[in-house]
């Protein structure tokens, strides 16, 4: 008779799916089957539990990815927790890290999603874009030895930005969002900001000189980063492109509304925008 | 504390940090710098370029990482004993770790001020007893 492999139990919101051994080649059906059952628990965040677990064959690994992709489309999160340095390492090598969400706890995985958990509700937009006001004043205050005033963010009425010459872009993706951010400078704001950083006078705006929007962008990002974590969202890396050019208009992909950050310094003002696409 | 006619390895993927670390060292009297783009290149011109007093390498680059670079150069017994600093734009406790263990001689967070950077090349050379 064959062994059941998995045990589950369910609270608050939470289908805590507990596997017991390996997941070789031939527990392929038993693996299928169970997907199927956990499909049907109307929790909105479903933890595996691999503690012991080793190894998953690549036909199992199917699996757990519809499973993710099921609950992606129904807005539900998978996780997982205890997994092994070499399970971690397996499914890191497969491009499956995302897939399995790996977490040190269930209290980790719930603060992550914001399920269960007193995060529930948390209001994003202040949770999340707090941390790039401060980091942009300081990134700015440190490297440029500027003065900046945070205005207040605003949500964008139009998709089109007006009086930009160079921005800084980065793609934005976590559990619970994926989006892009962008800095965007008038052209003499940003020459004003490139002297003071790195005490050079430019006239306009070069291949050379437009790269530090990349660059202020990316500490600004990395600074955020960890603050953000410590808030519950584990921002993946990213490296900044940068679009130049006259009166530039930065249109994101994406249908949801930019969030404009304004700031007003020494040498004129200029704002960052930042678009969260959806939980992903 | 280095001579500042100590021979200085700057790498990183975007031309105005190169800039901004070669601006700051100016500043404490250093003249001798070679810049590259990435760890790989790094990597170049420390074996065609060299040898260097001092490294001093951002972490995230395309191609090849700052740590990965850091891993290949305490790996090489000719050149493991080069004084390596990291730059980085994280500050996350994982990653302090894991260049550590990797044995890197000091660790700079961005953003930074010339001050800053000094001290802590300061404690590299206090720590490799270079004076």
């Amino acid at each position: 008779m064959a062994e059941n492999r998995f045990s589950s139990e369910s609270q608050d919101g939470v289908h805590v799916i507990h596997c017991i051994s390996n997941l070789e080649a031939d527990h392929e059906a038993e693996v299928e089957k169970s997907v199927k059952e956990w499909l049907l628990n109307p929790a909105n965040l479903h933890i595996l539990d691999l503690k012991g677990v080793l190894k998953i064959h690549g036909n199992n690994l199917r699996h757990f990815t519809k499973f993710k992709q099921a609950l992606k489309a129904n807005q539900k999160f998978l996780a997982s927790i205890n997994m092994s340095d070499t399970l971690y390492n397996t499914i890191s090598g497969a491009g499956l890290k995302s897939v399995f969400n790996p977490f040190k706890s269930i209290e980790e995985a719930k603060k992550s999603s914001g399920v269960g958990s007193a995060k529930k509700g948390l209001k994003v937009d202040a949770e999340f874009l707090n941390p790039f006001l401060t980091a942009t004043k300081t990134t700015l205050e440190t490297q440029a030895s500027l003065k900046l005033n945070p205005g207040k963010p605003f949500v964008k009425k139009t998709r089109e930005a007006s009086n930009i010459d160079v921005a800084g872009v980065l793609n934005l993706t976590c559990a619970q969002f994926s989006g892009s951010i962008a800095i965007c400078f008038p052209a003499a704001v940003f020459l004003k900001i490139y002297e003071k950083m790195l005490g050079e006078v430019h006239q306009a705006i070069n291949q050379e000189v437009q790269d530090a929007a990349g660059e202020i962008l990316n500490i600004i990002f990395g600074q955020a980063k960890t603050m953000l974590k410590e808030k519950g969202f584990n921002l993946e890396r990213a490296i900044p492109t940068v679009l130049a050019g006259d009166n530039l208009k930065v249109q994101f992909s994406s249908s949801s509304p930019a969030i404009v950050l304004p700031f007003e310094s020494d040498v004129g003002t200029f704002h960052m925008e930042i678009v969260l696409d959806s939980e992903s | 504390m280095f001579k500042p006619e100590t021979k200085i390895l700057i790498v990183d993927d975007m031309t105005t940090m190169r800039k901004i670390v070669q601006k700051s060292l100016r500043e404490m009297g250093f003249s001798n710098f070679v810049e590259a783009a990435d760890g790989q290149k790094g990597w170049d011109s420390l074996n065609t370029m060299g040898p260097f007093g001092l490294v001093v390498s951002d972490w995230n680059m395309p191609n090849v990482t700052g740590i990965e670079f850091l891993k290949r150069v305490r790996a090489d017994s000719n050149l493991k004993t080069t004084p390596f600093l990291l730059l980085t734009a994280e500050s996350e406790v994982e990653q302090v770790k894991e260049a550590v263990v990797a044995g890197v001689d000091g660790y700079v967070v961005k953003p930074f001020t010339t001050e800053t950077l000094k001290k802590k090349i300061e404690e590299v050379a206090k720590k490799r007893n270079i004076s």
